[in-house]
């Protein structure tokens, strides 16, 4: 009839040191496909994710990231920029988020640090919030259900707007067009998560 | 709802990103301690209840984390401007409006 | 007998689908295309409701919101909704509907022999009757609201579900009829972002029910591909069953629209209604205007209706609700319901029309269809109980005010209405723009725009067809320009549509009557209040002379109708009773919601488990799969106690507390509020926000910190630890984590920008447990081999890095019961791995997880406060007795420092912190009992504290409570006396409030 498959997210649970697990803020959920899915939903697991501070007027800062990262941080506000190892994210003035799939927190912490001097800071985050993606043909409407923000127009591909979502904060970015990140704090994910099934309902959630 | 134009991120949002924090362009004194009572007393309690032009502070909070202020009509609740912390307003002599 | 009033043809209704429905127990067949009123009067049902004083019989008398009479509760059970407009709801199949009004039975009203008896039921009856004794309201209160049958609201959980859409546009256009079409229309060819919305089921307002020629063809064909145009745009929303129920700042406006209602009782799928939320940069009001009836003596019987539904009953759903009609109006509009009753082969007695003379089409048109027209004359009564019998119709004076004539008396059925149209100022008051008096088209138009609204159509008093839709074209364009598309030239040709000669209408409101007012039968002014002409008139002969008084005073525009029908009528009545103006008397403000809204739609799906976020730590599973009982602290979800199958809350909290002090506990703490500090000035900052000195922490050392506001009232509490000499973490209660760190950005962006100081929110990252206890160190060195852990080697108030069951962690030696306890960090990812680590490791130890209740029991005994609890923002460090983490030789004056030296810090009876030991040693002090010295002194007693904390300690054996009391610090030994609600007094001794190891010598085992 259908290939309806259960998503079990606990499956991504990750031996990382030796013996130990590791588990992304919502292991402890389930999912049971739509057969037709509007809505396409992933939760990236264990991304790296660092707050980097700087002053975006000081030139030895500005040049010591760009050297760590290969390209210049994006200074203008909202916006954003990707390279095959990073994502990076103008979060407030002199505060930018940047996260890499697949590149050790510590290691780009140890980088950034061994190449800046003065006044900055980076805070690794990386357990602190998580990477969900958001696709598919309804998931504009989705967004309209859970964002005041003004998705529809003012979120070009490219753009990042920290934002309200439902009733939690986030960050909300356009990654291609038609697909979305939403970059979440820890303890909200569930809820987050519990929305996004719930409003995605009436269109088919499905899990990847 | 407001809708209230971020001056760090450049861009209208709608009220429920942000804090309302009071009376803008209150400055803490600089040695407290040679403040008498009232002086103090004027710093730590005593605000304006303006009708119509009104400074006012207001945070970011779902969004970039800023403090900045808003001249607002506490009248009609037109916004005049939204400006920068450090800055000064350039909307100070609108006439009461009713 | 089935469907009597219903015309062989025409009307926009689909007569192959046959409804069945029922109202008030009795059931019926509609056509699909109907409303609950359409239909109802295509059965010839007359009597819909009681009213709400006199408890007369009333039937329908409107077509749209305005409807006074015909409201109904739809449905059954759970999902029954009070209140629903008869005139609004679409007919569906199997559709139950009740009365609201006419407790016990529409056919035997109980409150009827009340009106009927002639109880004097004057305005403000409420207040003169039921006011005293006060107490008695409530009693009084209750019979009145179920006599007077406002609906039911449902007892059970809404079944169905609302949803929120949140919509942004360049321009919104509120009503869908020539104007609002014609508007959304050009402003969408500029290609701006457009809405549109009509609280009716499909777009047209007017045009559903009138024909004009436009460009030479029909105005129904015109709709149609105005409709299909918009419709195929793909930057234009088209909402029909959406009504648009405020209008607020800065251009927020909230529509509801009815997904499902229209459909069952019960939403199949999806969500019943919809709120929009909609931002618009340009707002268009063309929301239309609502036809005024004429005041006359028993106006309420059913059988007087509007005149402009008479010919939406005929023109929209072939239905005449009736045999022989007469109209009373003051306009040209009035003779549409003659002429299309007289073309439904239906008999017209006459239209009374209180002009002398008019030459327009439509009194042509009337004309020659042989139809009777009397001028200079105005329906003054009719006659009647359940339906009209006679109008008796008299000669009135050119201005209205005196019969001057013979009264003759016509047999009729049916009276239709017109005083003219109001218009639907309700949306711009909203905004708080006060509606203007126009004396050229008798009505309130919308007063001077507030926001980047705009006007168009009858809401401005133009009725005309070519005024709205050329008036609307040229409005959507210019309103696009001001959104920023376009340059406001228009981009189509208007369109050619005759102009229809019209009579000038005439200002009258209340007909005239043989008798005066207050001696006339009843002149219904708002039916749905019962307020009459009379009424009004009292109340401004007993001194209520502003409009807002005479409002409040009569419950005018009070009800569910908010006044639609009546306002105007009894604003010209009262203007004529005081003897001013209608423009000096002035107008009512209309305030949200246009028409009733459901709570479902407002709330949508901010309800049960998605009401408020919920937040989890790592380890939340576990606690669920443990038994944990979880308390809301702010929107966390913590562990309150772990009860064994049996246990009671005492009896886990006893055995939780036992266990932990006795062998080792184990805490999840993290949800506490953490912050990242990094920067040359960080310690600078420190100093400047605690009271604290920090200046010589050194690395790898941890402090507690108080925070106070700088009224030098106690605001926050927390350990923080020094990483590096520019790098801190703070940490801090749970409930206050946001709103310390927005306090510290507000100081270090608003004063102190000129300090080097990072500040980042790490409360997520980390998961956080406390092991706690005499095992506790024992618990450790089993899963953490690179961290001394030897006494001398790593003390109390240290931090060390190192790993934790193979998992990097900073481990704090911090304590919040007391007892030796090591508070673990790692990354959240691995919390839950770690927690099961530690709780292997701890089974030898019967390591046991506690929850906050315990934790609060535990610190109690240590007499450690908990800020909020033991705290409310009126306390000082040294009311406290906290004095001795106060940095007095600190250069910077820290915030709230001043703030010691006012005199209300400085006053002698401050309320102090002590312990207090019950009597009766199994006595618990409820938490808030107020502290009197006397308890046999009069009431009020002199109340000297209050009770912040009391538990039973399990390993004291006794209960212990914290408080504060007034100069509690020198009163140690003294007897306190709580008198309690219930007439207890409880007796207590102030005693130190360290009630556990007061040396504090174990948690530095």
């Amino acid at each position: 009839m259908s290939d309806l498959t259960t998503f079990e997210f606990a499956a991504r649970a990750q031996n990382t040191q030796g013996a130990t697990r590791r588990e992304t803020p919502l292991h402890h959920v389930s999912h049971q496909n739509a057969e037709a899915a509007a809505v396409v939903f992933n939760e990236v697991p264990f991304c790296a994710q660092l707050t980097l501070r700087g002053s975006p007027e000081n030139p030895d800062f500005l040049a010591g990231v760009e050297k760590v990262l290969g390209f210049a941080l994006p200074v203008q506000p909202l916006t954003s920029h990707a390279s095959d190892s990073y994502y990076v994210f103008w979060i407030s003035p002199g505060e930018w988020l940047i996260l890499a799939e697949n590149i050790e927190p510590a290691v780009i912490e140890a980088s950034l640090r061994a190449e800046l001097t003065g006044h900055f800071a980076v805070v690794d985050v990386s357990a602190g919030q998580t990477l969900m993606t958001l696709s598919g043909e309804a998931v504009q409407q989705v967004l309209q259900k859970s964002c005041g923000y003004d998705v529809e127009a003012s979120l070009p591909v490219g753009k990042v707007v920290t934002t309200t979502f439902a009733k939690a904060t986030l960050v909300l970015h356009h990654q291609a067009e038609g697909k979305y990140f939403l970059i979440v704090r820890r303890s909200f994910a569930d809820y987050v998560w519990r929305w996004l099934v719930d409003a995605s309902a009436e269109y088919g959630l499905t899990v990847v | 709802m407001l809708h209230l134009f971020c001056p760090y991120c450049q861009e209208l949002r709608e009220e429920n990103e942000f804090h309302y924090r009071g009376q803008a362009h209150i400055v803490r004194p600089k040695d407290p301690e040679s403040l008498s009572d009232k002086e103090w007393g004027d710093y730590l309690f005593f605000r304006n209840n303006s009708k119509g032009i009104h400074h006012e502070m207001w945070y970011h909070v779902s969004g970039c984390r800023r403090f900045f202020n808003v001249t607002r009509n506490t009248v009609t609740y037109e916004i005049y401007e939204t400006y920068k912390i450090g800055e000064t307003p350039a909307v100070t002599d609108k006439e009461e409006t009713e | 007998m089935s469907q009597q009033n219903r015309l062989a043809q025409g009307g926009r209704i689909d007569r192959n689908r046959v409804l069945n429905f029922s109202f008030a127990g009795q059931t019926y067949k509609g056509y699909e295309g109907d409303t609950l009123a359409s239909a109802l009067l295509a059965n010839g049902v007359d009597v819909v409701g009681r009213s709400f004083k006199y408890s007369r019989a009333r039937g329908i008398t409107g077509h749209g919101s305005e409807e006074p009479n015909g409201v109904v509760q739809l449905g059954t059970g759970d999902s029954t909704v009070p209140n629903v407009r008869a005139t609004q709801q679409e007919l569906y199949s199997g559709l139950v509907s009740n009365p609201v009004a006419g407790w016990p039975s529409l056919q035997f009203d109980l409150m009827s022999y009340l009106g009927k008896a002639g109880a004097m039921m004057p305005p403000g009856f409420y207040y003169k009757t039921f006011m005293y004794p006060q107490k008695l309201w409530m009693t009084y209160e209750h019979f009145i609201r179920k006599a007077a049958g406002l609906g039911k609201a449902p007892t059970a959980p809404d079944p169905d579900t609302y949803d929120k859409f949140n919509q942004h546009c360049d321009v919104m256009v509120v009503g869908g009829g020539p104007a609002g079409l014609s508007a959304a229309y050009a402003a969408a060819k500029t290609g701006a972002r457009v809405i549109i919305a009509d609280e009716q089921s499909e777009m047209g307002g007017h045009l559903l029910t009138f024909e004009q020629t436009i460009n030479g063809q029909s105005s129904s064909l015109w709709l149609a591909e105005m409709v299909a145009e918009l419709n195929a745009m793909s930057n234009v929303k088209v909402l029909p069953k959406t009504t648009v129920m405020g209008y607020f700042d800065h251009n927020f406006l909230v529509a509801i629209e009815r997904r499902t209602d229209h459909l069952g009782e019960r939403a199949v799928s999806g969500t019943r209604q919809r709120s929009h939320r909609i931002r618009a940069k340009q707002v268009i009001l063309a929301a239309g205007a609502q036809e005024r009836p004429l005041v006359f003596a028993n106006n309420d019987v059913p059988g007087v209706m509007l005149a402009s539904s008479v010919t939406t009953y005929i023109k929209r759903y072939a239905v005449v609700p009736g045999h022989n009609l007469i109209v009373s109006t003051a306009n040209d509009s009035g003779y549409l319901a003659a002429i299309e009753w007289s073309k439904a082969g239906r008999n017209v007695v006459g239209i009374a029309d209180s002009r002398p003379h008019s030459d327009g089409a439509l009194v042509a048109e009337a004309k020659a269809l042989g139809i009777d027209v009397w001028f200079g004359h105005g329906v003054m009564e009719v006659k009647g109980g359940r339906r009209v019998y006679s109008a008796s119709v008299a000669a009135i004076s050119a201005e209205g005010d005196r019969i001057i004539g013979d009264v003759k008396t016509y047999d009729c059925d049916t009276v239709a209405t017109s005083g003219g149209w109001s218009p639907v100022v309700h949306l711009s008051c909203h905004t708080g723009s006060r509606p203007v008096w126009r004396d050229d088209i008798i009505g309130f138009v919308p007063g001077k725009a507030l926001q980047a609204q705009h006007c168009v159509g009858s809401i401005m008093g133009d009725h005309q067809l070519a005024d709205c839709v050329h008036g609307g074209l040229e409005t959507g364009s210019k309103a696009a320009a001001q959104a920023g598309f376009g340059d406001g030239e228009l981009l189509m040709t208007k369109p050619d549509i005759e102009r229809l000669a019209e009579g000038k209408a005439q200002a009258l409101f209340l007909v005239p009557h043989k008798k005066n007012v207050s001696r006339a039968p009843k002149q219904f002014v708002d039916l749905q209040n019962d307020v009459t002409a009379a009424g009004i008139e009292l109340a401004t002969r007993e001194g209520f002379e502003s409009i807002e008084h005479v409002k409040r005073y009569t419950a005018m525009g009070f009800g569910t109708d908010q006044g639609k029908l009546g306002n105007v009528n009894g604003m010209a009545i009262a203007a004529r009773s005081l003897g001013k103006s209608i423009e000096e008397t002035g107008t009512t403000i209309f305030r949200p919601s246009y028409t009733p809204s459901t709570f479902g739609a407002l709330a949508g799906r901010d309800a049960d488990t998605l009401f408020d976020p919920e937040r989890y730590t790592a380890i939340h599973q576990w606690h669920i799969d443990n038994g944990a009982v979880f308390e809301d602290v702010g929107q966390w979800k913590r562990p309150w106690y772990y009860p064994q199958p049996g246990e009671s809350l005492s009896e886990a909290l006893n055995r939780e507390c036992l266990a932990t002090r006795n062998s080792v506990g184990i805490l999840d703490a993290s949800t506490l509020g953490k912050i990242d500090i990094q920067g040359k000035d960080a310690r600078e900052f420190l100093n400047r926000v605690y009271t604290n000195a920090w200046s010589k922490l050194a690395i790898g050392k941890c402090r507690y910190g108080l925070m106070l506001k700088e009224d030098g009232m106690i605001m926050d509490d927390g350990v923080t630890s020094c990483l590096a000499d520019d790098h801190f973490i703070v940490t801090t209660t749970t409930g206050g984590a946001a709103a310390v760190l927005e306090w510290l950005e507000l100081w270090h962006q608003t004063e102190w920008p000129e300090l080097e100081v990072y500040m980042s929110s790490v409360t997520d990252h980390w998961s956080t447990m406390t092991i706690s206890g005499p095992n506790a160190r024992k618990v450790l060195a089993k899963v953490c081999h690179d961290i001394d852990l030897d006494k001398e080697a790593f003390k109390f108030m240290e931090w060390r890095n190192g790993s934790v069951a193979g998992v990097t962690a900073r481990v704090f030696r911090i304590s919040f019961t007391g007892e030796l306890s090591y508070e673990i960090n790692v990354s959240a990812n691995d919390g839950l791995f770690v927690w099961e680590a530690l709780i292997e490791a701890g089974k030898e130890f019967s390591i046991t997880p506690y929850g906050t209740e315990a934790m609060h029991v535990l610190r109690a005994e240590k007499g450690f406060i908990i800020v909020g609890q033991d705290t409310d923002g009126s306390v000082t460090p040294y009311d406290m007795d906290m004095g001795w983490c106060v940095g007095k030789n600190k250069a910077f004056s820290f915030i709230g420092k001043r703030s010691f030296d006012r005199p209300d810090t400085q006053k002698a009876d401050r309320k102090q912190f002590v312990g207090l030991k019950t009597k009766n040693s199994d006595e618990v002090l409820p938490e808030g009992a107020q502290a009197v010295w006397d308890p046999k002194q009069a009431i009020p007693m002199t109340m000297v504290g209050h009770v912040t904390s009391s538990y039973y300690s399990a390993v004291l054996g006794r209960s212990i409570a914290l408080a504060v009391i007034k100069e509690g610090h020198k009163h140690k030994g003294e007897t306190l006396y709580f008198p309690l609600a219930d007439g207890r007094v409880i007796e207590a001794v102030i005693c130190d409030y360290v009630f556990y190891d007061p040396e504090g010598e174990r948690q530095n085992v």
